[in-house]
């Protein structure tokens, strides 16, 4: 597969770079992660490109790649971390991770946002992805409901029972 | 929960570009073409067929040997297939 610099991948990428990175990095709360992942996105794009069957929008179909490669990126995490845990308990315990502040937040958000970071980590998959789409990337319901092959309904649903969830564990974090 | 007002979007490192590309191209260099792949799954079905063939040839002749050699044999009365005592 010949690789072609002037190609319209470049403005695809150029177009959506921001939107793919700024997704990925609402999952995996990790820059350099983020990164390799959008790298991956990407890859995933070029390949796919001829057989994209404009059944959706372009957008909504770089969307389902972003948030599957970020879902899956943190499910193999989720095992290391599992590999890790045991290993630990035979080795000398590793310092937990920096707190993740997102480098788009306003300078007198950045402390609050990082609690809320956090607490976004602990919402159910559906939740943190209907969330993400809509408050981080700024996305309207019907392209949410788009993304996640859902209806529109379940897209509302899915954010009241996620700030329901992320109130309780902000309440939480803030009492203690 | 409003610290995300006004959020701007998070932007990758400006050579992200280039590792995608070189990644590419690494994997373009490792990829083999379509036609390759039917070339070599028409040799091993070309060659399979072959084997099959000369094995079937093989135990037919190996068939028509025996059967020479008992004719042979009965000819020269070298097999003791009659059970009567010799006189």
């Amino acid at each position: 597969m010949p690789v072609d610099h002037s190609s319209p991948f470049e403005d695809i990428y150029q177009s959506y770079k921001n939107k793919v990175f700024n997704t990925v990095i609402g999952y995996l709360q990790h820059t350099e992660n983020a990164e390799e992942v959008t790298q991956d996105v990407f890859m995933e794009i070029y390949r796919s490109l001829p057989g994209f069957r404009q059944e959706s929008a372009f957008s909504t179909w770089v969307y389902r790649i972003a948030v599957n490669k970020s879902l899956d990126f943190l499910k193999s995490s989720q095992r290391k971390k599992r590999l890790a845990f045991i290993s630990s308990l035979f080795s000398p315990a590793t310092p937990p991770p920096p707190d993740f502040v997102h480098p788009g937040v306003l300078l007198e958000q950045k402390e609050r946002s990082v609690y809320l970071f956090k607490a976004i980590d602990t919402l159910p998959e559906n939740q943190k992805t209907a969330f993400i789409l809509a408050r981080l990337e700024g996305l309207g319901n019907k392209e949410v409901s788009e993304i996640m092959q859902i209806s529109v309904g379940a897209v509302e649903s899915l954010l009241s029972r996620a700030r329901e969830n992320l109130k309780k564990q902000l309440s939480h974090y803030y009492r203690s | 929960m409003r610290s995300l007002d006004g959020v701007q979007q998070a932007e990758p490192g400006p050579f992200l570009y280039h590792r995608i590309l070189s990644c590419l191209k690494e994997s373009a260099a490792y990829e083999v073409s379509k036609t390759a792949v039917w070339l070599a799954a028409a040799s091993f079905v070309f060659i399979l067929l072959l084997n099959i063939g000369a094995i079937k040839k093989a135990g037919v002749s190996v068939g028509s040997e025996q059967q020479e050699l008992r004719e042979l044999a009965v000819q020269y009365q070298m097999l003791n297939n009659n059970t009567m005592l010799y006189n």
